[in-house]
């Protein structure tokens, strides 16, 4: 019994496994690797239950058996239809009627009569089985379909000249030998050693080609080789570790005779979780990938190490020598947006030498990636970039690069860091391509600093042309999409005590009625927190574009300041969806320490920011975000202000506080947003003898409703 | 303007920082210069007891040193903060992250 479950179990695999490949871009490929599952699965369950009826139903069970023998033969059919056009999948219209006339032939020798199989019963534990007079013929022919299948694959992987391609031959390759393998043990060698009783399970001999194949026709990168024998042998040595005491838990169950299938099940399946938690947290531990994580902490800590006030060349050039010992490549180059808006080389050299125009067919299909790590076997193999593999495989040649590490601005490329071959002619793998994937948050403000502070050498910026800086700082503050709309009147300002500071003000045209907006301060005067803003604001626009979820949107711009920007920088503010149609803002309180709401309805301002945690003080913020929600009726308004209005102070070292504030908003009732705001600003500024001593961020938003739609 | 004064120290294993009066954007460069110096090479403690008000300047200050401390395995306490600087800590919502005595007798040996 317990074997045929595990044949169920396999069969029901199979078709799960089957249906997770994605087809895009390989349709035929994945159309014909589905057949093969679907008959193996069609194989398994017919033996199965062709056994389990053998007892009570001979007749039923000889049918079954009789099809899940076509089955088995049709399951290699169709790998060794899939070897003929791997990995291409042309359509051979002539070959594929005689593989489907093959196919009804099979089911005919098969089933029509005794040819393949007469009889079969079960006696006590024993399945005894009459083999037709060509029984042996046909076994082997399946078995020789199956190897001439595999063979084909390997060949033709010799050929490919893809080595993505060809590590996914030799993986289905080596899974059909597997499955070949597996069948011969169970229905052959251990009958002929009186073993008969594992005659059900050889229906899920199938499973490893299926798996095999599975795994490969969805893989677009090359496996680390040390990297799949460690996990290899830990899955292993956890199997003997930790299967062993399930087994000896199940066995001591029978041994008392606690036989019953439920019982059996539920404790199998609740030691399977219990041992299953500990085997993973032994694994975890003992042959995890602890070591690798350890690495790439290592690598982020050197690039996030380098002096960013060293000049572009230099730390380029720091850069490309930490990049060259980590991954061993042959050569690094680093490519810029230009003023143009095409993509020019920064490094090496000294001269930028423009290697593709604002037009050039490169940039659409590079702004449109929606990842930030691309391997030159991702293009080849990988369906997500079938709509522009033409031109991202021409990219890659004309580069000689193997892997491109990109630097977006929500579609805007900032920065393209291109690294070539490897000296030791080994291949990007898997383990490479995480590694990228640690440090891509790093290697992002490289490429901003490139692009927006690097073009002259940051301490002459400094010392120099700190009102450049300026210029460019307030350039990028003031570039938002504004909450233009007639249901609202928005105004915000962003003021620093210095020419350069940290405040920030954002908003994000989302459709029609809604925005997204960010209001706050991102700590630390000058141009390093307006350095770090204008990295944090081009972070949040990309990762508004990546990210759905608002809390996940905020954890993970948390996750950017606490691990990509300097030490000690974090950010006091609110994130904010408003939604003019509904009359509804929703807003996540990061630490801002004043969001007041008057509506028309009340006589009173009344405070509703609630409790908050700033960002960029603990890794993980998201178990302590709420979002709130507040309805705004037409007439009222919310001033959302950081705390540089409530903490200045006048010259006896009294606050301004909340209380001024408030008098101020309900003595603006009436009156534009701007006016607010100036209202606000000139009472703070007079009350602290004309000098706030810290950056001051305010937004003033009036909703006036929707009334102008109805009129 | 008034400015505020950073009076290293010794006290057993620790350096003894003690800050008085306001740290905000015009005085903040001379905390974070002594706890540049400090933070992450000795056992630190910053001893808050006499700062007259805080802005988020002190906090970013601070809190670079205690992270400077932890990735170099040293120790730094904040000692005493007075009720402004305590506030100001508070708000930030993670007053954890900021390990904090009673007074500097209470440092930990």
């Amino acid at each position: 019994m317990g074997l045929t479950i595990f044949t169920y179990l396999s069969a029901a695999i199979m078709l799960f496994v089957a249906f997770r490949v994605r087809s895009t871009g390989r349709r035929r490929d994945v159309t014909v690797f589905r057949l093969a599952a679907i008959a193996s699965a069609g194989y398994a369950s017919c033996l199965a239950t062709g056994y389990l009826l053998a007892a009570d139903d001979a007749g039923t069970a000889l049918i079954l058996l009789r099809w899940a023998g076509a089955g088995a033969i049709w399951s290699f059919m169709a790998f060794l239809r899939l070897s003929f056009t791997f990995p291409y999948g042309r359509r051979l219209v002539l070959v594929d009627l005689l593989f489907l006339a093959a196919a009804g032939l099979v089911a005919w020798q098969f089933t029509a009569g005794d040819a393949y199989l007469a009889e079969v019963r079960r006696v006590a534990l024993e399945f005894i089985r009459f083999e037709g007079p060509s029984y042996s013929l046909f076994a082997m022919a399946g078995a020789l379909v199956g190897i001439l299948a595999a063979v084909i694959l390997v060949i033709r992987g010799f050929m490919i000249k893809s080595r993505v391609y060809r590590q996914q031959a030799f993986l289905i390759a080596a899974g059909i030998v597997g499955s070949v393998a597996f069948g011969y043990v169970v229905s052959i060698y251990l009958p002929q050693a009186g073993q008969n009783v594992a005659y059900p399970i050889g229906g899920a001999s199938r499973i490893v080609a299926i798996l095999a194949s599975s795994y490969a026709l969805s893989s677009t990168r090359l496996f680390h080789v040390p990297t799949v024998a460690k996990t290899i042998l830990s899955r292993v040595l956890l199997i003997a570790l930790f299967g062993a005491p399930l087994g000896l838990l199940v066995g001591v169950m029978l041994l008392f005779r606690l036989s019953m299938l439920f019982i059996v099940l539920a404790a199998g399946f609740a030691g399977f979780i219990l041992i299953g938690r500990a085997a993973d947290r032994f694994a975890q531990s003992r042959f995890g990938s602890a070591r690798d994580e350890e690495s790439r902490e290592e690598l982020e800590a050197a690039i996030a190490h380098i002096d960013l006030s060293a000049g572009r060349e230099s730390v380029l050039g720091e850069l490309s020598g930490i990049l060259a010992q980590e991954f061993g490549a042959q050569w690094f180059w680093m490519l810029s947006e230009d003023d143009a808006g095409g993509l020019s080389r920064v490094f090496p050299g000294n001269d930028e030498v423009v290697v593709a125009n604002a037009d050039s067919p490169i940039i659409e299909p590079l702004a449109s990636l929606d990842r930030g790590v691309v391997l030159k076997t991702d293009i080849v193999a990988d369906p997500a970039f079938a709509l522009h593999k033409t031109a991202l495989l021409q990219f890659f040649e004309t580069l000689g690069a193997e892997a491109l590490i990109l630097a977006k601005e929500g579609r805007r490329i900032i920065g393209v860091f291109a690294l070539g071959p490897k000296r030791s002619g080994v291949d990007y793998s898997v383990l490479d391509y995480e590694s990228f994937q640690a440090i891509h948050g790093k290697l992002f403000v490289v490429a901003y600093y490139v692009r927006h502070v690097a073009r002259e050498s940051l301490l002459a910026t400094v010392e120099k042309e700190i009102g450049l800086a300026d210029q460019i700082v307030r350039a990028v503050q003031e570039t938002i999409d504004p909450i233009r709309h007639p249901a609202v009147d928005v105004a915000f300002v962003c003021q620093s005590t210095r020419q350069l500071g940290g405040d920030l003000y954002d908003s994000v045209r989302l459709s029609e009625h809604r925005w997204f907006f960010v209001v706050g301060d991102v700590s630390g005067k000058g141009l390093n927190a307006a350095m770090s803003m204008v990295i944090l604001k081009s972070m949040i626009r990309t990762l508004l574009r990546e990210e759905k979820d608002f809390i996940k949107l905020v954890a993970r711009t948390n996750a950017f300041i606490k691990e990509q920007l300097p030490r000690g920088t974090f950010f006091a503010g609110a994130f904010g969806f408003i939604a003019l149609d509904k009359g509804s803002v929703y807003f996540i309180n990061c630490g801002i320490p004043a969001v007041f709401f008057h509506s028309p309805g009340l006589e009173t301002v009344i405070e509703v920011q609630g409790d908050g945690k700033m960002l960029g003080f603990v890794k993980n913020i998201e178990p302590y975000l709420k979002t709130r929600k507040l309805a705004l009726p037409p007439g009222s308004s919310l001033v959302i202000s950081t705390d540089g209005i409530v903490e200045s102070e006048n010259v006896r070292g009294e606050r301004y506080g909340k209380e001024r504030l408030v008098r101020i908003i309900a003595e603006s009732k009436g009156t534009s947003a701007e006016d607010t705001i100036k209202a606000i600003l000139k009472s703070a500024t007079s009350f602290s003898d004309g000098k706030i001593e810290d950056d001051v961020t305010v937004v003033a938003i009036n909703y006036h409703g929707r009334k102008e739609k109805r009129a | 303007m008034t400015g505020i004064s950073v009076e290293p120290s010794e006290r057993g294993k620790y350096t003894v920082l003690t800050v008085n009066g306001p740290i905000n954007s015009y005085t903040f460069t001379e905390l974070q210069e002594k706890t540049m110096k400090y933070a992450g090479k000795v056992d630190l403690a910053v001893d808050l007891s006499g700062v007259s008000s805080m802005t988020s300047a002190g906090i970013g200050v601070i809190l670079a040193a205690i992270e400077d401390a932890e990735a170099a395995g040293k120790r730094l306490f904040v000692v005493a903060p007075s009720e402004v600087s305590r506030l100001a800590i508070e708000s930030t919502g993670f007053g954890e992250r900021f390990p904090t005595v009673a007074s500097v007798k209470e440092l930990p040996a």
